[in-house]
C-alpha cells in the first residue's frame, strides 16, 4: 500500500492493488491516512527561508572553491613531472603510509572540519599577514606556546587563527598553494592531539586520508597536522 | 555544466539542505555550517555528479555522511518539525485524516515520528518532505532498494498505528484504520 501511494509499483501490482481497494474500504482508509500524513508532514516543515545574506555568501565560497578546484589537477600532472624522483625516495624511505593506517577517526573528522570551516569564512584568518615571524609572535601571545612557522618557497602564509582541536585551543597556520588551500594545526604541548601526531609520525612524516577525501599529513619534527587536498607527496614536502 | 550553472544548481537545494541539516544537527546554526560543508565538499568533487536531474539526492548523501562522520558514535538528535507545538492547537474532531489535515494532530505526529527508528523516520522525511523517489533514499541511506520500500511500509504503518492509538484513547471517535 505504501508503495502504491508514492507510485512506485510496477503497472501489474498497481492494477492488482487498485482492485483490491474498490472492495475494500479498511484499505481505502489506510490509504487516506498515510496521504494524510503525508500532507502533514509538509505543511507543518514548510519552505525553509534562506536568508540572503547565506546564499550571497555560500555563491561566493563555491565561485572561489571551483577556482582552486581546478588547480590540483594541473598541479598533480606539474608535481608528477617534476618531482617524480621525490616521491620514489618518499616511499623508499617508508614515509608514505599504508591507506589503513591508523589517526585517530574522530581526530580527524575534527581536523577536516575546521580546515573547510576556517576557509569558508569571510576572513579565514584572526591575524593576516604572510611574515611568519608576526604570525608566530601572535600564536605565542595568544596561546602562551612557541610554534615554528614554516614559509615555503611558493606558498602563501595568509596568517594565523585559533580553533579547539579535542577540547583544547590550538594554532592553525594558514595557506594557500596556488589558490589550494591548506592549514596546519599546531596542537598544544602535552594534548591529547600532540601525542596522537607524535604516535603517527613515530618514524617520520606521513599522510593518511581524511573522511571526506582531504588529506592529513603529520609531521614529526614539529608535531602537527597539515590539511588540504594538495597531492600528498606536496604536502610533505612542503612540511619538511 | 558550466561552472555558473552548477553554482545556480547547487545553491536551488539549499532549502532542502537547511531542512535535511537542521534535522540531522537539531539546530539552525549548525545546520548552515553543515550546509556550507556539504556545498564546498560537492563543489570539489563536481566530476562525480554523473546526472544533473539527481543533484538533490547527490547533495543530501554528501550531507548526510558529512553529518555521520562527524558524530560518529553519536545518535543523531529527534527532529522537531518547523512549527514546533502550536499555541493555538485544535481540539479533536473525530476524523483522523481531518485533524492531521488542520494540524490539531501536531503534537500525536511528532511523538509519533520520534518514537519510530531512525532509518525509518529518515526514510519518510525523504519521501514526504523532499519528495526523493525511492531510487534517490536508497542512495541517500545507502541501502538496497527493497529495504526502502519495507522501511517506508513500516514507517507509515508505525506512525498511522500510534497517532489512532493516541486518538482513540482520548475518545473522539472512529479513527478510520
Amino acid at each position: 500500500m505504501s508503495a502504491f501511494i508514492d507510485g512506485e509499483l510496477e503497472p501489474k501490482e498497481r492494477a492488482r492493488v487498485e482492485a483490491h481497494l474498490a472492495r475494500c474500504e479498511r484499505c481505502r482508509a489506510a490509504v487516506r491516512t498515510y496521504r494524510s500524513i503525508g500532507a502533514a508532514m509538509r505543511a507543518r516543515t514548510g519552505e525553509s527561508a534562506v536568508a540572503s545574506e547565506l546564499e550571497t555568501r555560500l555563491r561566493r565560497q563555491l565561485l572561489r572553491e571551483a577556482r582552486s578546484s581546478a588547480m590540483p589537477k594541473r598541479l598533480r600532472w606539474a608535481w608528477v613531472a617534476v618531482s617524480g624522483a621525490a616521491i620514489a625516495a618518499a616511499v623508499m624511505l617508508g614515509v608514505m603510509q599504508r591507506p589503513d593506517s591508523a589517526l585517530d577517526e574522530a581526530l580527524a573528522d575534527e581536523l577536516v572540519s575546521h580546515h573547510l570551516r576556517g576557509f569558508a569564512r569571510r576572513r579565514p584568518c584572526e591575524i593576516e599577514s604572510d611574515d611568519p615571524e608576526e604570525v608566530r609572535e601572535w600564536v605565542e601571545a595568544r596561546f602562551g606556546y612557541r610554534v615554528e612557522v614554516p614559509k615555503p618557497e611558493g606558498v602563501e602564509l595568509m596568517g594565523a587563527r585559533a580553533c579547539r582541536i579535542e577540547g583544547q585551543e590550538t594554532a592553525a597556520l594558514m595557506y594557500r598553494y596556488d589558490e589550494v588551500p591548506m592549514t596546519v594545526f599546531v596542537p598544544p604541548p602535552g594534548s591529547t592531539a600532540i601525542a596522537s601526531a607524535e604516535r603517527f609520525a613515530s618514524s617520520g612524516a606521513r599522510c593518511t586520508m581524511g573522511p571526506i577525501g582531504e588529506r592529513i599529513c603529520v609531521s614529526a619534527e614539529q608535531p602537527a597536522f597539515a590539511v588540504s587536498s594538495l597531492p600528498e607527496a606536496q604536502m610533505l614536502s612542503l612540511m619538511r | 555544466m558550466r561552472t555558473r550553472e552548477l553554482v545556480d544548481e547547487m545553491l536551488r537545494h539549499i532549502p532542502s539542505l537547511l531542512r535535511m541539516g537542521k534535522r540531522l544537527t537539531g539546530s539552525h546554526a549548525e545546520a548552515e555550517d553543515l550546509v556550507q560543508e556539504t556545498l564546498m565538499r560537492a563543489m570539489q568533487h563536481s566530476s562525480e555528479l554523473r546526472e544533473p536531474s539527481q543533484m538533490r539526492a547527490w547533495l543530501l548523501t554528501i550531507e548526510r555522511r558529512l553529518f555521520l562522520n562527524s558524530r560518529r558514535g553519536l545518535r543523531p538528535r529527534l527532529e522537531v518539525l518547523d512549527g514546533g507545538l502550536s499555541p493555538h492547537r485544535r481540539e479533536p474532531t473525530g476524523d483522523l485524516e481531518r485533524e492531521l489535515m488542520e494540524g490539531s494532530l501536531g503534537d500525536e505526529l511528532e511523538a509519533a515520528l520520534a518514537a519510530l527508528p531512525e532509518e525509518q523516520r529518515e526514510a519518510i522525511w525523504l519521501r514526504e518532505v523532499e519528495e526523493l523517489s525511492y531510487d534517490e533514499i536508497a542512495r541517500v541511506q545507502d541501502c538496497p532498494l527493497g529495504t526502502v520500500r519495507s522501511r517506508l511500509s513500516r514507517a507509515r504503518a508505525a506512525l498511522a498505528e500510534h497517532i489512532a492509538a493516541i486518538h482513540e484513547r482520548k475518545g473522539s471517535g472512529n479513527a478510520g484504520l
